[in-house]
């Protein structure tokens, strides 16, 4: 079904993911047959809420999952090659050439006890054996400044308290690019940010990717950043995908009750009530059968069929794939959400 | 002048927090964490604080509690000065002003059912009745058969309701919210939101609304006031400072947070504001924000500018506000 060559323009190929933790009751399905593409270049971003699987996903992409959680079944193919079938040193340094990975806080994955400088050598000779500490250290000023670091040789010196939030991403930044990685990986990097600082890390972010032509996958809860950043995007709920397409598509006319009431419930300038969706996520062990999105859903009440079977991806006439039986009529009913809150 | 609304409700006059900071040898320094800060706020009102990490916020909600060390300046509550009040007095005080946190998850007592946790300020106060208890977990959207389990078992939004729920037992009429809704997921924080417009509506509840959040502030707060390193640089009705920001740091923040629309972001000019906040320990002269002003002039260096009315209700606290961000930058 899919074609087997890299050249189509496909850079990562997630085909039916699913990811389970184990309890001492058997498994619990966490992410729930979860397929979706990276394009050369690209910048994708993965939207949902807290305990969505998210992060979770993009974790197995890179061969991460914590102890207890495992992928059950499904594939993860980067160029063509499975991911799941490397041995971990394999793994390792496809993360570390292929793949670049900047996280949330930088702070818990740097030795509080060691000066920035060396921290950052030791991992440049990681992935470059041979080259000395001093050609490292070098090295490291020069992504430093890149990423727009003032004094990188003062700063180096320093230890990880003593560089602020917005320095210390633009660290992880410049190392997840100093191998001229093709796939980016991003969780939520601006979080713990101010505003001000986030909007300086993003541009960063945007052009040091934009230097070195690679793809990124962005995950985050902010649908701002999602609008400002992605090109694509893909929207989870309760660990399975429900609504993916081109970013500006989505939010023109959502195909999905759950992203519309997603964007419904962006603050807007008035000072009317919030669009609030009903009632709150169900925990991957209390899934719903069906639709796991259908005890808040206005399109659902009363429906068998969305208490049932759990919908597939499909494409609709607004030009994006949703999973949704009765998405047509959201298309149709503009004003669907007012109606039920 | 008489102010029509009557007497605030919280009355903060000049507040000044100081700590010393030894660094190990030579002279202690002192940082001024709130630095001649006023606001005050209404009964029905909301009173929006913005501001960066550092900017202050933290430590001025901690002064209204007898938590941060004042070293100038008033808190008024209902009348009463409570600038360095004592035990008795503070348990008084907790009849007029509660708090809720951030937090929703490490501010209730993980070993206490839910009920338990809203009953307790009313045990301490002596006047606890299962009821009223009841009555309130239902107002804020927990029922009865939820209200004997125990935080654990209930999500984010959900312990914010319970929060909410124990911040209002006493029946307070100053809520300090800090940061209520920034652990919330985009779904959950609306109905929040909802629930304290209702209950403000229904009370008269007057709120401290703390957030760095912009879109969060601009939706619920009357009037706005943005912080910066210890003091107020801009305040205001919060459409005017949003529609008309006139610190070049208000439109710095307004500037640099994301907007959730693809054909809008896509068109909009780049943000302009470089640099990080600067140390407290050793501000800038003059004006803290001159550093990464992007119309700083000399003038800004050499005195402190004061907050001033531009409009009626409309202040800040800078020597050029006319001049558009973007205009000095080019």
């Amino acid at each position: 079904m899919f074609d087997k060559s890299a050249d189509d323009g496909v850079l990562l190929r997630v085909k039916n993911l699913v990811i389970v933790s184990e309890g001492p009751d058997g498994d619990v399905v966490i992410v729930d047959d979860v397929s979706f593409e990276v394009r050369l270049g690209e910048v994708l971003c993965i939207v949902g809420e807290s305990g969505s699987g998210k992060s979770l996903t993009m974790l197995a992409v890179m061969g991460l999952l914590p102890a207890g959680l495992r992928v059950d079944s499904g594939s993860i193919e980067l160029r063509g090659r499975d991911l799941l079938k490397l041995s971990e040193n394999e793994l390792r340094a496809v993360r570390g050439r292929e793949i670049g990975m900047i996280f949330q806080d930088p702070m818990t994955s740097m030795n509080p006890l060691r000066r920035v400088g060396s921290q950052l050598a030791e991992a440049v000779r990681l992935h470059q054996r041979g080259l000395s500490r001093r050609d490292a250290l070098a090295r490291v000023y020069e992504l430093l400044r890149s990423v727009g670091v003032p004094q990188p040789e003062t700063r180096a010196k320093a230890f990880p308290h003593q560089w602020s939030g917005g320095m210390r991403q633009r660290a992880m930044i410049a190392m997840a690019t100093a191998n001229d990685p093709v796939l980016l990986i991003a969780d939520e990097p601006t979080t713990a940010l101010d505003v001000t600082i986030q909007s300086q890390v993003m541009d960063s972010l945007a052009s040091t990717r934009e230097k070195i032509g690679s793809a990124m996958v962005l995950i985050t809860h902010d649908l701002g950043l999602a609008a400002e950043n992605a090109s694509r995007i893909a929207i989870m709920y309760s660990g399975r995908l429900v609504e993916t397409g081109d970013v500006a598509d989505v939010f023109r006319q959502p195909g999905h009750a759950y992203t519309k009431g997603l964007l419904a419930s962006v603050l807007t300038g008035s000072r009317e009530r919030a669009y609030a969706i009903p009632g709150s996520p169900p925990s991957p062990r209390d899934r719903p059968g069906g639709c796991a999105f259908a005890p808040r859903c206005p399109l659902a009440q009363g429906r068998t069929r969305c208490q049932e079977e759990v919908p597939v991806l499909r494409p609709l006439a607004n030009g994006t794939l949703a999973a949704c039986h009765f998405a047509e009529e959201l298309l149709a009913n503009e004003s669907m959400l007012e109606l039920s809150s | 002048m008489m102010d029509v609304r009557g007497e605030p409700l919280l009355d903060i006059d000049d507040l000044r927090v100081q700590f010393q900071v030894g660094s190990g040898f030579g002279a202690k320094k002192v940082v001024k964490a709130v630095d001649g800060v006023s606001l005050s706020l209404h009964s029905g009102q909301t009173l929006g604080l913005v501001g960066e990490s550092g900017c202050g916020k933290s430590t001025l909600l901690r002064a209204l509690f007898g938590l941060s060390p004042v070293a100038g300046g008033k808190i008024t509550v209902a009348g009463k000065d409570v600038t360095h009040a004592g035990r008795r007095e503070r348990r008084m005080l907790s009849n007029h002003m509660q708090m809720v946190f951030q937090d929703p998850y490490s501010a209730l007592d993980p070993r206490m059912t839910v009920h338990e946790i809203v009953a307790e300020p009313l045990r301490v106060a002596g006047r606890y009745n299962s009821r009223e208890v009841e009555e309130l977990l239902d107002r804020v959207g927990v029922s009865a058969e939820m209200s004997t389990r125990r935080p654990s078992e209930f999500s984010g939004g959900q312990r914010q309701r319970v929060g909410i729920a124990r911040a209002l037992a006493l029946r307070p009429r100053v809520l300090i919210l800090d940061e209520p809704v920034s652990a919330l997921d985009v779904s959950i924080q609306a109905q929040v939101l909802n629930l304290l417009g209702d209950l403000q509506q229904e009370f008269g509840l007057a709120y401290l609304f703390v957030s760095h959040d912009l879109s969060v502030v601009r939706h619920i707060a009357d009037e706005i006031a943005v912080m910066y390193l210890g003091r107020i640089v801009e305040r205001g009705a919060a459409d005017a400072v949003f529609r008309g920001p006139e610190h070049p740091y208000t439109r710095s923040l307004l500037a640099s947070a994301p907007i959730a629309d693809p054909t809008r972001s896509r068109q909009r000019p780049p943000r302009t504001l470089a640099g990080e906040p600067p140390d407290a320990a050793n501000p800038p002269s003059g004006c803290a924000f001159r550093s990464r002003c992007p119309q700083a002039q000399d003038r800004c260096a050499e005195q402190l500018p004061q907050l001033r009315e531009s409009d009626p209700g409309h202040s800040r606290a800078c020597f050029f506000p006319e001049i558009p961000i973007r205009a000095a930058a080019s």
